[in-house]
């Protein structure tokens, strides 16, 4: 091992036992309860929420993916800052309104809602198993990040392999004892480190390798003007109509999305998530340093095998030894902590939903149901990462189509709490057709369809049968979902 | 008032169509992503803005839920500590 490499790995072992002491304490003098490991039982205030919130949609895929693409696309990238700053001003209504209807019924996840609004368990049961399909795809691929990661910063001490086992290891470890409370407070740790990284990088890079961040995007403009406008560059597949569709079904669909309302959920208050709203938009502006990394890579680092890697690739060459393990820890816990939190969603889901009987347990005990829900999070992770050992690239296919399936559950988790008369044989067969026509785009590789994501025009048709089948089949009697004899006893 | 809150999606989704070039650069920045990016910047005032006119936030008051139509009995939820 060199100097350099003994350097980058001693400080990345202190900062995952770090990583596990902070998640573990953070569960002392706290109850045992599902609540309380899934959904913090709804302790967090402002600032956690927001924490958790950056922690979970700041993943390692965003510091490689974000330069990848941006090398790659050039302007189209801006998708991503896009979608999620959108997404914040829908979820400034809709976050409280998931809260509210949560902590009023007593539900910890988006299969709760589903299963208790249209008093339907296997509307609930359908929810939890569609999460689980597309979810496990997104823990692996985190499982990938790090090891991409880790295996750059240690300069290629630690392997792939090894690195993947160790997430597993240290993700499992404090989610077993401390659940989303423990990912909150790693999260702490994460964000410090990302925002003293992305700071580093800003100012260091366009000055190592340009004459500051002017004279880079003077070249960008005479030499890659392709980049800087729409369609982008590599023949134009994510031109404007797609930017625009992907932004409309991602801030819906992100509203939604199973981990991010178990952000919602854990909120102390309606106006701890409004006030993240108005804050996280600006968080958002981080993510232009790895767009402008991978801009720079483009003449730093040109024909790159793997544009994920055009950010490592500059750093390792550009910074000491210190500071790259400084960035890669960064980047490891970009990985970590939406692993756990994906997990832990996963836990709930199944644990709770699927194997402990739902909302009325069917005998099972809130302690079965939270151990159901903590040994199911370290199955899904053991697979995930036995994934990521023998088939890396079998699960990460999945993964593509991940946010388009989860956008299906709009109707079920969202529309229904908006519009009384939907009926669960309407969510049903809206579901059935939605997921056929992602399933059948994508097979027929026709997403995106004329320009247009895929995943939108599958929402589309869903929404259409959902309310169509709704109108009518009305339910026999009048709409019952008003009956509140399951108040929650903590409001 | 909160109508407003479709901006931001808005101005994101016009940028292909009104900011689609390179000129006029803002200090430096190619304008397609100068316009994005002040459109980013603008988002957590313009939240801001409409919270502050919103009775439910100045109130600190449970989001209403058209599901739960009639309101629950149980009134507004807000801090339950």
């Amino acid at each position: 091992m060199t100097g350099q490499a003994t350097v980058a790995v001693s400080l990345f072992t202190i900062a995952m036992l770090a990583t596990v002491a902070i998640g573990i304490l953070s569960a002392r003098g706290r109850t045992r309860s599902l609540s309380e490991w899934s959904i913090t039982e709804r302790g967090l205030g402002t600032v956690f929420v927001l924490v958790l919130m950056a922690g979970e949609t700041y993943t390692s895929f965003s510091f490689l993916g974000a330069a990848g693409w941006s090398y790659r696309y050039g302007i189209p990238i801006f998708y991503l800052i896009a979608y999620l700053s959108t997404g914040l001003a829908v979820a400034y209504l809709v976050a409280p309104a998931l809260w509210t209807y949560c902590a009023r019924h007593n539900l910890v996840s988006i299969a709760d809602i589903a299963e208790h609004r249209f008093r339907s368990r296997p509307l609930g049961i359908a929810v939890a198993l569609i999460c689980t399909i597309f979810l496990i795809p997104y823990v692996q691929l985190q499982i990938q990040g790090m090891g991409v990661v880790v295996n750059a910063m240690s300069y290629g001490a630690i392997n792939l392999k090894t690195a993947a086992i160790i997430s597993f290891v240290v993700a499992e470890t404090f989610i077993l004892t401390s659940g989303l409370r423990g990912s909150a407070w790693v999260s702490v740790l994460k964000d410090s480190l990302a925002v003293l990284s992305i700071a580093i990088l800003a100012i260091y890079i366009p000055r190592h390798y340009f004459h500051g961040p002017g004279a880079l995007l003077d070249r960008l403009v005479t030499e890659k003007s392709q980049w800087l406008t729409f369609p982008g560059a590599a023949g134009g597949t994510f031109g404007a109509s797609w930017f625009i569709s992907t932004i409309l079904l991602n801030a819906i669909t992100i509203c939604v999305f199973p981990t991010v309302v178990a952000g919602y959920l854990s909120a102390k208050s309606p106006n701890a998530l409004r006030r993240n709203s108005i804050l996280l938009p600006w968080y958002q502006i981080l993510l232009l340093v790895p767009i402008l990394i991978g801009a720079a890579a483009l003449f730093a680092a040109p024909a790159l095998a793997n544009p994920d890697l055009a950010l490592f690739t500059l750093v390792t060459n550009a910074l000491p030894s210190p500071v790259v393990a400084l960035i890669g820890i960064a980047g490891a816990l970009s990985a970590i902590v939406p692993m756990s939190v994906f997990l832990i969603a996963i836990g709930t889901l199944c644990g709770r939903t699927v194997l402990g009987g739902g909302l009325r347990g069917n005998g099972a005990s809130d302690a079965r149901q939270r151990t159901a829900s903590q040994l199911i999070g370290l199955l899904v992770g053991a697979i995930a990462l036995a994934g990521s050992l023998l088939f890396p690239k079998l699960l990460v296919n999945l993964s593509v189509v991940s946010y388009e399936g989860i956008a299906q559950l709009v109707p079920a988790v969202l529309l229904g709490l908006y519009w009384r008369r939907l009926t669960a044989l309407g969510v049903g067969a809206g579901l059935v057709t939605g997921g056929a026509v992602v399933i059948l785009l994508h097979a027929t590789d026709h997403d995106p369809l004329i320009g247009v994501n895929g995943g939108l025009v599958a929402l589309t048709a869903n929404l259409i049968v959902a309310t169509t089948v709704s109108i009518l089949h009305p339910p026999a009697e009048a709409d019952s979902s008003t009956d509140h004899t399951v108040v929650s006893s903590t409001c | 008032m909160l109508l407003l809150l479709a901006l931001p999606g808005l101005l994101y989704c016009l940028a292909p169509a009104v900011a689609n070039r390179i000129e006029p650069r803002v200090f430096g920045i190619p304008f397609l992503a100068a316009y994005l990016i002040a459109v980013t910047i603008a988002i957590g005032p313009l939240i801001w803005f409409v919270a502050r006119r919103d009775p439910a936030y100045r109130s600190g008051a449970a989001e209403f839920v058209p599901a739960d139509n009639p309101p629950a009995t149980d009134g507004p939820i807000g801090d339950p500590r």
